[in-house]
């Protein structure tokens, strides 16, 4: 029998945000094999099965988005893989699109982030209006040294909307391997000013897509 | 699950994985139900899900349709310090409900240095150290395990202490519990009942007495519910006990990430200074052919593609060749790997290795123990220099490069001039290398020798020997370093301050449960990690509890003397242990169980004889 691939869209909510993206891995392995699938191992000395992921997600983001391509050892229709593997995996972490792989997970560009920023008065959304126009300067750690960077250059689009006791922050960011924005630089921006910091309680951060290079959605069906 | 409030703070804490419950397999039950049981392991989570008793008793008492049983392990030093500043008390894994609303709280006392853990992990939930401090409003809190084969150091911290193999008897607690909740029994009565069942002590029914200079002079029951004697309960039949086909999953990488299949119970090979080979005797073996359907259906449930043989010398498996050709009859083709822990080397075989390495191929361990032939056999060691440099020809045949040994320093009647006989043999195997005419040019052998510390342990032979002293286990230590002198041999030796620390708790009475609660209130928990240990801070904990290191860790104990457990019955005879210990100072071998019968005195034995007994 053939090989198939397919590329399978899942949620990565709740308490499953505090899994590492390593344990995500583990967690697709062992519930393919409760779900009675084989995965096509690799060649070698030590031989694992090979998973694609689109784009890493970062210990304690959620996210409604993640796409992993996935090889089997035998043909499976999306649809019964879908069934099969949402019996076997938790709740918080459920597969609601598979389809047939195409071109390699490799191209992606953009992501799209929702920020829920709650705030402790009505004040503090206009300081995070400000806070993020113009230039945006954090602080980002590399192996050697902190560097000042401007990171407005990588945000594709942002808005914000005004809630209750809350802000909502939109952001379209850069996610291409050499230029990737983790969403936290965000937030990091918000708590660096002085004025905002102590107006600021917590920030919860959810991936809402995945764009290609071409400007599309990425998705099982793209 | 976990407590709402501690939302947005897990991210800050290092693997917050470990803290939120909800892996594949979790059981969880509808409220109200007659019997809450949180099931503590008083270490990591990375370390406790690796434990294969944790998982058979969730298993079993989730089984009974009464009880729901939940699992909690110790927080990490980072998310006890957040838990505390967030005023949030400590709660089970599966409602994400603090302990104290539980009906009990079951701690597994799995080594010594894990006992302050459990005051951590009681401080954390707001619950009280001391059993007598409690009172009807409390859960009930229970310790099982390895360790309460002595349990006095933390008795009274317990209401209950169940003593054995709980597969069987845990349900009977929990049976009686939910009938004495119905008719509203108070406590009191309930223990007095509890103690009536057979392997359940009960710390608060007993005294101890002493003598001026701490010796004990009685220990006796306080009601005539109590028995004399706590008897140890073992599961009779492997074969129709228990087993966690469907355990649950860790998210995060735990330290035995696989299926642990346990092959067989017990022990025959009477190594004296070995308490687990006492301990869980008589020897009882599960059939090739269950083992083979316990792996496949577990596999299936969880979905691990490792499975490791477990059981204390796996070699002297009956069945094995049975086994292993059940197990690789599929698991190849399923990229299922098979690992075997725990051989001893006078019985690894060439035909094994190669069959089992099919997907990995890693380093081999030994356990000669001691450096000489004359120790190895006053310790009952019965293994031989040919053995173990057959058995590394072997490994080398089987390009395998690394090789650890492992030894014990001031073993019982060891002589200045044992240690350097480490040294040599370490060395032989590093000639056996370069002697090979067929050897690979260009790779390189790595001798690894690691060296524990003797530590007397209840129910051995060496029970009533004393530990050297920290002076001549450092020098010894030091000796054995000098006496090392190639560069393909890496040394290393455990902290002989620890190794102290396990002895004095190892042999301890019910007057340590003092120091234990200073040592843990100055700051003393996560013991077993190096980092974590302070020597100095156990001193003053003993001093301020009126007690002495060397009193219970390095004295000869008389054979006439009360022993802190003599009230358990463990199975294996005192006077067998006696004899053994003599034999010991004689130099006698006592041959394996599977050879001879030498009359231990257990029930239920199937290697048991008349003659031997």
């Amino acid at each position: 029998m053939e090989n198939t691939t397919l590329r399978l869209q899942y949620t990565k909510t709740g308490n499953m945000k505090f899994i590492s993206h390593l344990d995500v891995n583990r967690l697709f392995l062992r519930a393919l094999r409760r779900a009675g699938f084989k995965p096509r191992y690799s060649e070698g000395f030590h031989p694992h099965p090979k998973f694609s992921f689109a784009l890493p997600l970062s210990l304690g983001h959620e996210s409604i988005c993640e796409l992993v391509d996935i090889t089997l050892e035998n043909a499976v229709f999306p649809r019964e893989m879908m069934d099969r593997m949402n019996a076997v995996l938790p709740k918080d972490f459920q597969i609601h699109a598979c389809d047939y792989a195409g071109d390699p997970l490799k191209h992606a560009k953009y992501a799209q982030y929702a920020l829920t920023v709650r705030v402790k008065d009505d004040a503090a959304f206009s300081l995070m209006q400000k806070t993020l126009s113009g230039k945006i300067i954090v602080e980002k750690k590399t192996k050697s040294k902190v560097e000042k960077t401007d990171i407005s250059p990588l945000i594709a689009s942002l808005e914000m909307k005004q809630g209750e006791k809350q802000v909502l922050i939109r952001a379209k960011l850069s996610a291409s391997p050499s230029s990737y924005l983790n969403p936290n630089y965000l937030y990091e921006a918000l708590r660096a000013n002085p004025d905002l910091a102590p107006r600021l309680e917590e920030c919860t951060i959810m991936r809402e897509a995945i764009y290609h290079k071409n400007g599309l959605l990425l998705s099982p069906m793209g | 699950m976990y407590p709402k409030k501690l939302e947005p703070f897990l991210t800050s804490v290092e693997k917050p994985g470990r803290y939120i419950g909800g892996e594949c397999n979790q059981v969880e039950k509808t409220l109200p139900i007659d019997v809450r049981f949180a099931f503590c392991f008083p270490d990591t989570y990375e370390i406790g899900m690796s434990n294969l008793g944790l998982k058979i008793l969730y298993g079993v008492l989730n089984e009974q349709e009464n009880v729901w049983c939940e699992r909690c392990f110790a927080p990490w030093p980072d998310m006890g310090k957040l838990l505390k500043e967030q005023q949030i008390p400590l709660y089970a894994l599966e409602s994400g409900d603090p302990l104290i609303a539980f009906d009990f709280v079951g701690f597994t006392m799995q080594y010594e240095l894990s006992y302050t853990n459990v005051l951590y992990m009681l401080d954390l939930a707001g619950i009280p150290y001391y059993a007598k401090d409690r009172d009807d409003r409390h859960p009930l809190l229970i310790a099982g395990g390895p360790c309460t084969y002595n349990p006095e150091p933390f008795a009274p911290f317990f209401d209950i202490v169940f003593i054995g193999e709980g597969e069987e008897a845990l349900p009977r607690l929990t049976a009686l519990y939910a009938k004495c909740k119905k008719q509203g029994i108070k406590k009191e009565e309930f223990l007095q009942k509890t103690v009536q069942l057979e392997g359940f002590y009960v710390p608060s029914l007993y005294e101890a007495a002493y003598d001026a200079e701490g010796h004990i002079t009685s220990f006796s029951p306080t009601c005539p519910e109590a028995p004399k004697t706590v008897k140890r309960q073992i599961v009779e039949d492997l074969n129709t006990a228990y087993y966690p086909t469907k355990q649950p999953v860790p998210f995060i990488e735990t330290v035995h990430d696989r299926v642990v299949l346990e092959v067989y119970r017990g022990c025959g090979a009477g190594c004296r200074f070995c308490q687990a080979g006492f301990m869980f005797r008589p020897i009882r073996e599960r059939d090739h052919g269950v083992l083979n359907t316990l792996a496949q259906e577990t596999i299936r449930n969880t979905g691990y593609d490792e499975i490791s043989l477990c059981s204390l010398s796996i070699s002297d498996y009956s069945q094995l060749p049975n086994l292993a050709d059940d197990l690789l009859s599929w698991t190849e083709q399923d990229q299922i790997s098979l690992s075997l822990p725990s051989l001893r080397l006078d019985s690894f075989s060439r035909h094994l290795s190669d069959r089992v390495s099919s997907l990995r191929k890693s380093g081999l361990t030994f356990a000669p123990e001691a450096g000489t032939q004359a120790l190895r056999d006053r310790i009952n060691k019965g293994v031989t220099e040919e053995d173990l440099l057959n058995a590394a020809m072997v490994a080398f045949d089987d390009n395998r490069f690394s090789i650890k040994l492992y030894f014990m320093l001031g073993l019982p009647t060891e002589t200045m001039d044992d240690i350097p006989g480490i040294a040599e043999l370490a060395g032989k195997v590093v000639d056996v290398y370069y002697q090979r005419p067929n050897r690979v040019k260009g790779k390189s052998v790595t001798v690894t020798v690691s060296v524990a510390c003797f530590v007397p342990k209840p129910f051995t032979p060496f029970q009533w020997e004393g530990q050297d002293s920290l002076e001549e286990l450092e020098s010894k230590q030091k000796l054995l370093g000098s006496s090392i002198r190639s560069k393909k041999i890496s040394y290393k030796w455990h902290d002989a301050k620890i190794s102290r620390m396990e002895a004095v708790l190892a042999r301890g009475d019910r007057r340590l449960a003092q120091a234990l609660v200073n040592a843990y209130e100055a700051g003393q928990y996560f013991d077993g990690w190096d980092e974590h240990f302070s020597y100095s801070l156990w001193e003053n904990a003993m001093t301020d509890a009126g007690l002495y290191m060397d009193f219970y860790a390095c004295r000869d104990i008389p054979a006439d003397e009360i022993l802190p457990w003599d009230f358990i019955d463990m199975g294996v005879r005192r006077s067998y242990f006696e004899r053994e210990y003599q034999r010991a100072k004689n130099g006698q071998l006592t041959p394996n169980c599977r050879v001879k019968c030498s009359g231990c005195g257990i029930q239920g034995c199937p290697l048991s004889t008349k003659e031997g007994n």
